[in-house]
């Protein structure tokens, strides 16, 4: 079965451009690794770090006074917290598909941006995975999901969506860091081969766990390679429909519906190729990049953001259409509410980001265009914050009762936090392209026509 | 207490500072003494009056410390357990409170010596109900007040009581020998043997001096009205229960008005309906500002307040009462239709006007109630042992003051420099009296003026007696020995009238001494301080008109009110009185029970009005009167006449505690001599610049939001609070739940069947809830609720157990408004415990929805998926800089939450574990009424009552049986153990196509 | 003192070594390997090898997590902590069933992972390979058999000459202690 992977067919051509080697990849790739970070680089690394110390501020802060510092009230209780999350734990989901469900399908083009496709969902997941910890009133006593024996002989309510999300979301990322790592074994062990100091050679050495390429290891390492890829896929529409059902098993208007699960899945896909585009597009801007990341890959994206982007837009009709063929007034308010109350602005940013804004990719000169791309894909990102907030706080903002109906105001600190997340993402995401081959290495040459024992030329010499 | 952020910033955190060093260091202690009265000297300037109130609060502190205390002299721990006390175990004795002629017997909860809740004394014939008002429930936290006096003051200098007592008796005999020339006291109305025995001795004793009672805020002109129709000095007594027919002039008798909890008891009785076969009482109303009152208004006629009197006038001579013939050209059809439903009930009918209509109106309302023979619905009592206030008296003296006629003044309570009407000039006034000497609780604007401060003891610190209406005495019983330093009011009286300072226990004993039976005094008295009570009678005067009214009524002028002429009335606060309670915490924090304001107030316009301004909700507006004006937000309110303004008093007092201070606007400022409650119009309102923001818990009441939302609340509203006219209600007695239909309840799963032992659940009738807000207060108390202060309310984090839902119905000129008091519901399939992941919120067997606090790690899942929005989330420590002493308020059966911890309505689940460990003691299972919520006794109507619904004779299953009964949310399906029985209106057929 | 632990040779491309494979195979040696910087199709077949048995493992292990994972559920909301939630039934199934899933996965990646380091003996940062200098470019673009003493077909001399015989370049000694 191992003689079908990396297969060399056409979309080696398209997933690379000609005249690469073995070696020349090896060293145009590496070079990253191993030469000092140009200025922009240092630029970025300057800035993503100021949010990441601003973020820790402002927790600090959110620590010693209690979720009061946010604009939380009454009616609204969750509010920019539970919206970052799903919005990090959705932009993750582009990279387990890109890795995992582009590899089962033979996707060769996809060998250039899975790397860090798949190190972009790592530290997307870990960005999510602040807000649920920090949001919750008595964080000290965050350890109580846990599901261990503890003198209280106390044990949590595993019928709580809460409860499934940590357990989705903790698989999750636990999964995507071994397939991420276990990419990265024989491209470590490159690094290490072309090591010059000690240190590196150390701890490049001890990364590549002492890898020899020996075909009896390559044997197992593929057939667990596929495995992984195998266990992750469901992963790609289980996670999102999990995070679903927090709001989707509840009995909120415009929670309530079963539409979420698959709805909150396209959209994360959706999100996620927004933020690998963005992150792609700074990465082949930074490293020069273009003959690996080709104008191809770019424009295979942008398919899949008009994909996804439609299947959004088809979902957010479709919420209206059920809403009134309900016939329940609940519900049919909860949805006239978002379109024309007091959120009015924020559902028609959503709505234009999310469902106009991809529809551009019709279009073959924008799908290859980069100014295009990169600007349409910050709307994206910009597009699926705005669909989580709507979710979120407009449903409680006005749910059954009237007496109890408020506005929900974010505070400094809101924001703060908020931003603060992305200094985390990108200074985790920088460090990754300044010490770890963003690009799987092994694979590319993998696919390269001289990978083919048959290829023609090789017979020629016969 | 607590305060919004910036305060404890401010003060709080000063104040634990302060309190360490307190603690440990004796040094400190002499500093912060030493440095009181500089504080107190500068007291004008903010910043330095926060200083001396931070200080003023350590030393408080200090007292604190030294907690619980039994009534005996000295602290005696309990190593050997005084045998009348069991600890953990709740103590109740009889006391009463007084405000101003209005007695509250009461039923007093001693944890350990150390009074936590009070409720009304059942058993005291006058009031027979375990209700109270807010005000009564929230006194309790006035004893616990950090900012009390605490020290009695000469000019810059603390003294003590005894030096105060030894300089007034030096002067004392000077006094004697001049008869009391140049000698005044000022003292509030009051109600109690012994104090006017006292008052009857001063008179003796200084036949020169006199002493006059004064209240802001009074019923003087009901008096008044009524000694010029019958002749003599009478108080009605409104008897609502006998009463079919209710005609109400402006009246608020549900809500400020005097004796709202026996009015509205009685009220209820006559309206209270158990199946469609029974009748209920009808209210017209006629009123200028959307009262609490109108929750009940089967007819509400939306009418300037001084166009009323004319209003009257046609009433009179409709009846007969005057002769002149009036040229009414309002609604001719409405005052038909009401005097033939008043004359068809004659006998059982009542008409009463508000406290702020003039004297005249007074006069032809009592006649008129004569005239329709209501002899048994409003009777009227001479005033035994009262002294009411008595305006006039009180100029008299202010001008006496003013020409240096008065050399001292006693003020006994009270704070006139900044409740007395502006025209007065009280202050300067007060500033040519020699030696003002002052008796107060707090050291506020008037003390701030004084010679002498003296701090008033609170009334379950000292003894003291009453005498209601009916005649029947009451007993003031102390409950704890006095914190701090201070006199009582007889204590004062006693000291001024005889010289000697005598403690109340003596002063009272003297006075009962005459009243009870020689022969088995002892017994006798004790019987009164276990019962809290001496019977004795007070007969209903016999009445005849005298005179001639036509004059009376003649006083009565029409008036033409116009967008540059407008009227202004000003009303008693629903929570902070006449300001006297702008101190305490819960009261500011209560909503007001129609506009749902906290924490401050505002001008109250109608929407036409705010139109007209081109303003809306919180923009500030400056409002002239008499060549004075003052700036004030406005608040648009529906059911608003246009061209009356309403105005709350008590607010903007600039010298209180730290809660109290600058919290709201001084209306007094407008309020003059001339129209201490109406202005006869020549009221100019102009929009002014700028915002004030206004804590309002209930936003979006369909009037300051979007169309869209307005529309949804009035599609909703029809299921939510459901209610039909009398007639329907006879026509189709299930209109309740066909309003929804009913949903098969069809489940996944085989559900926990609550069929066994008690099972607990709450019937509330929305026909009966007056909103008074009891049982919020009540509520509070009973479960230390905490106070979060104006800055989280606006936030929207207000904390109540046990909220008032109000809406709107109908136009918007002239709405029907409905009160719906949402509290947990307990649902059997509640939605909050499955979405908590650590099981934090669970269901017990007996069927309550339980909050595991220390259990709780605080996701707000919970309160997301509540449709009831009941639950109440600690976003800060809300808890952290409760005083000492304020902590002595708290009930020791609920524990106080910490920060990041969701709360809500427990059922009172500690009462519950009381009564079943008592019935197991006595070895028998819970009996019905064995249980009562706190709520459940606050509600002077009794629309709340909890109970066991699997016990099928308890009240609560009764109730649950009734046709009206219905679950709110009932599509949801949740099974919630409070259900609600829908609200009834009883208009008059012949005015139907109007209402 | 140094001693031979096994030989090295070099191949120019992935079909040299391919063929290379299949002759040393039909030489009888039994634990040779062929070290590339990319897993070459047909290699399997070429030296002989087994189909690996990660998934068998990977497979095990996912059943036990999901039995794992309904276990716990059962005896926290039934044993241990029973409590009336939402009055719903202790053991209400339909709720698990996320849990269940997700332990599945964790459980079977673990397996994959920790199976497939376990089987190629890695971590081994020791190895006779890695004495020679120019095995460092099978990272990058080197192609190379090496046999080991310890097979049985070894014998320096005769292999030394059937490396060369299949094309092998830059045969090398492997000694180390």
């Amino acid at each position: 079965m191992n003689n079908k992977l990396f297969k060399p067919n056409r979309s080696a051509e398209e997933s690379l451009a000609p005249g690469y080697t073995f070696s020349t990849v090896t060293e145009d790739i590496s070079r990253i690794v191993e030469s000092k970070p140009p200025q922009k680089w240092w630029l970025l690394f300057g800035v993503a770090f100021s949010f990441l110390l601003v973020l820790l501020g402002s927790v600090g802060w959110l620590f010693f006074e209690g979720t009061g510092i946010w604009g939380l009230n009454n009616p609204v209780g969750w509010g920019w917290a539970i919206v970052n999350f799903v919005f990090w734990v959705g932009i993750g989901h582009a990279g387990t598909l890109i890795s995992a469900v582009l590899f089962l399908f033979r996707q060769q083009w996809r060998t250039a941006i899975n790397r860090f496709a798949e190190a972009m969902t790592i530290f997307a997941v870990i960005s999510a995975l602040l807000f649920p910890t920090i949001h919750v009133g008595r964080v000290w006593l965050l350890y109580w999901f846990f599901p261990v024996p503890n003198q209280m002989a106390m044990w949590p309510n595993f019928r709580s969506p809460l409860m499934w999300d940590f357990f989705a979301v903790g698989t999750y990322f636990t999964v995507s860091l071994l397939f991420w790592y276990v990419g990265l074994i024989p491209d470590l062990a490159t690094i290490r081969d072309r090591a010059k100091t000690s240190f590196r050679k150390i701890t490049y050495g001890i990364l590549a766990l002492g890898w020899r390429g020996g075909n009896r290891q390559w044997k197992h390492y593929e057939q667990a390679y596929l495995m992984l890829a195998g266990l992750a896929t469901p992963l790609v529409l289980s996670v999102h429909s999990v995070v679903a059902t927090d709001f989707a098993t509840s009995i909120i208007p415009g929670w309530h519906t079963t539409i979420f699960p698959p709805y909150f899945v396209a959209g994360a896909i959706f999100s996620g190729f927004g933020m690998v585009m963005t992150l792609t597009l700074i990465a082949r801007n930074i490293y020069h990049l273009e003959n690996i990341i080709t104008i191809g890959h770019l424009e295979k994206m942008s398919k899949v953001i008009l994909v996804t982007g439609s299947m959004v837009g088809y979902s957010y009709i479709m919420e209206f259409f059920i809403a009134w063929y309900s016939g329940n007034q609940f519900e049919v308010f909860a949805f006239i509410n978002r379109a024309f109350g007091p959120y009015a602005w924020a559902y028609w940013i959503m709505f234009f980001s999310n469902v106009i804004t991809p529809q551009i990719f019709w279009v073959k000169k924008f799908r290859t265009s980069i100014p295009v791309l990169f600007v349409a894909s910050i709307f994206v990102n910009i597009g699926m914050w705005f669909e989580r907030f709507v979710i979120t706080v407009i449903s409680l903002s006005r749910d059954f009762l009237p007496s109890s109906w408020d506005y929900f105001t974010p505070t400094i600190w809101d924001i703060l936090v908020f931003l603060g997340s992305f200094g985390l993402f990108f200074t985790l995401f920088l460090l990754f392209l300044r010490f770890l081959p963003m690009v799987a290495m092994a694979e590319i040459k993998g696919i390269l026509p001289e990978a083919n024992p048959h290829h023609e030329k090789y017979h020629e010499t016969h | 207490m607590n305060m919004d952020k910036n305060m404890s910033e401010l003060k709080g955190k000063s104040y634990w500072r302060s309190l360490n060093h307190l603690e440990n260091n004796a040094e400190y202690r002499k500093f912060a003494e030493s440095e009181f009265q500089e504080g107190a000297s500068e007291v004008v300037d903010p910043v330095t009056r926060r200083k001396f109130l931070s200080i003023m609060g350590a030393s408080m502190a200090l007292a604190g410390l030294v907690s619980c205390r039994r009534p005996v002299e000295k602290i005696i721990p309990y190593v050997t357990k005084p045998e009348e006390i069991t600890l953990g175990i709740a103590k109740h004795y009889a006391s009463a409170m007084n405000l101003g002629v209005e007695v509250f017997p009461l039923l007093v909860e001693n944890h350990e010596g150390r009074p936590t809740k009070i409720a009304g004394n059942k058993q005291h014939p006058t009031s027979n109900e375990s209700a109270l008002n807010p005000w009564a429930y929230a006194s309790i936290l006035n004893l616990y007040d950090p900012d009390r006096a605490v020290e009695v003051s000469y000019v810059d200098e603390k003294t003590t009581v005894e030096q105060f007592a030894g300089v007034w008796t030096k002067n004392y005999d000077a006094y004697v020998a001049n008869q009391g020339e140049g000698l005044a006291v000022l003292s509030e109305s009051f109600a109690s043997p012994s104090l006017s025995k006292i008052k009857d001795e001063f008179a003796q004793t200084f036949p020169k001096a006199r002493w006059v009672a004064y209240d802001p805020v009074s019923d003087e002109n009901i008096y008044k009205g009524v000694e010029i129709a019958f002749g003599q000095k009478l108080r009605p007594i409104y008897h609502f229960d006998k009463a079919n027919v209710i005609l109400s002039f402006e009246a608020d008798f549900l809500g400020t008005d005097s004796n709202m909890t026996q009015n509205a008891k009685g009220f209820a009785e006559a309206r209270r309906v158990k199946t469609e076969k029974d009748s209920m009482n009808r209210l017209y109303l006629v009123e200028s500002s959307l009262s609490q009152t109108s929750v009940m208004a089967d007819h509400r006629l939306r009418m300037s307040s001084n166009e009323i009197g004319q209003f009257v006038k046609t009433f009179a001579s409709e009846f007969g009462v005057i002769n002149e013939s009036i040229q009414y050209d309002g609604r001719r059809d409405w005052v038909k239709a009401v005097v033939k439903d008043l004359k068809k009930n004659k006998g059982h009918s009542l008409i009463v006007a508000g406290r702020q209509q003039p004297a005249e109106v007074h006069v032809l309302v009592a006649a008129m109630n004569l005239v329709l023979g209501n002899q048994k619905t409003v009777t009227y009592h001479a005033f035994d042992k009262a002294v009411v206030s008595d305006s006039d008296g009180f100029y008299a003296l202010v001008s006496d003051m003013n020409q240096g006629k008065i050399e001292t003044l006693f003020m006994l309570g009270g704070n006139l420099v900044y409740a007395a009407p502006t025209d007065l000039q009280f202050a300067s006034a007060l500033n040519k009296v020699k030696h003002p000497i002052y008796l107060g609780t707090h050291y506020n604007e008037t003390a701030s003026r004084s010679e002498w401060h003296v701090p008033t003891l609170h009334y379950l610190e000292a003894w003291g007696d009453a005498i209601s209406h009916d005649g029947v005495l009451t007993v003031t019983q102390p409950m704890i020995s006095p914190l701090f330093m201070g006199m009582n009011f007889l204590e004062m009286a006693n000291l001024i009238t005889t010289g000697e300072y005598l403690k109340s226990y003596e002063l009272v004993r003297k006075t009962w001494d005459s009243i009870l039976p020689m022969d088995i005094f002892e017994s006798a008295w004790q019987k009164s301080l276990h019962n809290g009570y001496f019977s004795g009678t007070n007969k209903p005067a016999r009445v005849s008109v005298k005179g001639n009214l036509n004059t009376f009524a003649k006083n009565i002028k029409p008036l033409k009110l116009g967008v540059d002429n407008l009227e202004l009335s000003y009303k008693l606060s629903p929570q902070i009185h006449d300001g006297r309670y702008a101190n305490n915490g819960w009261l500011q924090e209560l909503p007001d029970p129609v506009t749902k304001i906290t924490w401050g107030n505002a001008a109250i316009i109608s929407s036409t009005m705010a139109k007209k301004l081109d303003v809306e909700n919180q923009d500030m507006v400056k409002i002239e009167y008499d060549g004075i004006y003052m700036k004030v937000p406005v608040w648009i309110m529906p059911g608003q006449a246009d061209y009356t303004i309403s105005l709350t008093l008590g607010y903007g007092r600039s010298v209180s505690g730290r809660i109290g201070t600058d919290i709201g606007f001084n209306a007094t400022l407008l309020r003059t001599t001339k129209s201490p409650y109406i202005t006869a119009g020549g009221v100019k309102i102009s929009k002014s610049y700028g915002q004030t923001a206004i804590a309002c818990v209930q936003d979006y009441h369909g009037l300051d939001t979007e169309k869209l939302a307005a529309d949804a609340i009035q599609t909703r509203l029809p299921a939510l609070v459901r209610e039909a006219t009398l007639d329907e209600y006879r026509n189709e007695p299930n209109f309740t739940r066909d309003i929804t239909e009913e949903y098969p309840e069809v489940s996944m799963w085989k559900e926990f069947l609550y069929d066994t032992g008690n099972q607990w659940g709450m019937s509330i009738d929305l026909n009966m809830c007056t909103s008074c807000n009891a049982c919020t207060i009540a509520c509070q108390s009973e479960n230390n609720i905490p106070v979060i202060g104006k800055e989280q309310v606006l936030k929207g984090r207000d904390m109540s157990w046990i909220r008032i839902d109000r809406y709107f119905a109908g136009d918007i000129e002239n709405p029907e408004v409905v009160m719906q008091p949402v509290a947990c519901q307990h649902c059997e399939l509640a939605p909050c415990e499955q979405v908590c992941p650590v099981a934090a919120t669970t269901h017990t067997e007996d069927g309550l929805n339980t909050m595991t606090y220390n259990r709780c790690i605080g996701t707000r899942y919970c309160s997301n998926n509540c449709p009831y929005k009941v639950r109440r989330f600690n976003f800060h420590n809300y808890t952290k800089d409760t005083p000492d002493i304020v902590q002595m308020a708290m009930n020791p059966d609920v524990s106080i939450r910490f920060r990041g911890v969701m709360e809500k309505c427990t059922f009172c689940t500690q009462r519950i574990a009381g009564a079943r460990n008592k019935a197991r003691l006595e070895d028998r299972g819970i009996m019905d009424g064995d249980i009562i919520t706190a709520c459940q006794e606050a509600c002077p109507t009794e629309a709340i009552v909890f109970g066991d619904i699997n016990d099928p004779k308890s009240r609560v299953s009764e109730l649950k049986k009734q046709n009206r009964d219905y679950d709110l949310l009932s599509e949801l399906n949740l099974r919630p153990r409070t259900t609600y029985l829908s609200k009834l209106r009883n208009p008059n057929p012949e005015l139907e196509q109007h209402a | 003192m140094n001693k031979t632990l096994g030989l090295l040779a070099e191949f120019e491309n992935p079909a040299t070594l391919m063929n290379a494979a299949e002759k040393f195979r039909e030489a009888g040696y039994k634990t040779f390997d062929c070290h590339s910087p990319f897993p070459i199709h047909g290699m399997d077949e070429a030296m002989g090898l087994k189909r690996s048995p990660i998934g068998y493992i990977v497979g095990a292990m996912a059943v036990t997590g999901a039995a794992l994972g309904i276990g716990i559920q059962y005896y926290a909301s039934v044993v241990a902590y029973p409590h009336i939630i939402s009055g719903k039934p202790f053991f209400s199934w339909q709720a698990y069933v996320i849990i269940t899933f997700a332990l599945f996965i964790l459980l079977g990646a673990f397996a994959a992972v920790i199976g497939m380091l376990k089987i190629n003996g890695l971590p081994r940062f020791y190895h006779p390979v890695f004495y020679s200098d120019n095995f460092k470019k099978f990272s990058d673009d080197g192609f190379f058999v090496s046999v080991e003493s310890d097979d049985p077909a070894f014998d320096i001399d005769k292999t030394k000459a059937f490396m060369d015989s299949v094309g092998g370049k830059n045969i090398e000694v492997l000694e180390g202690e």
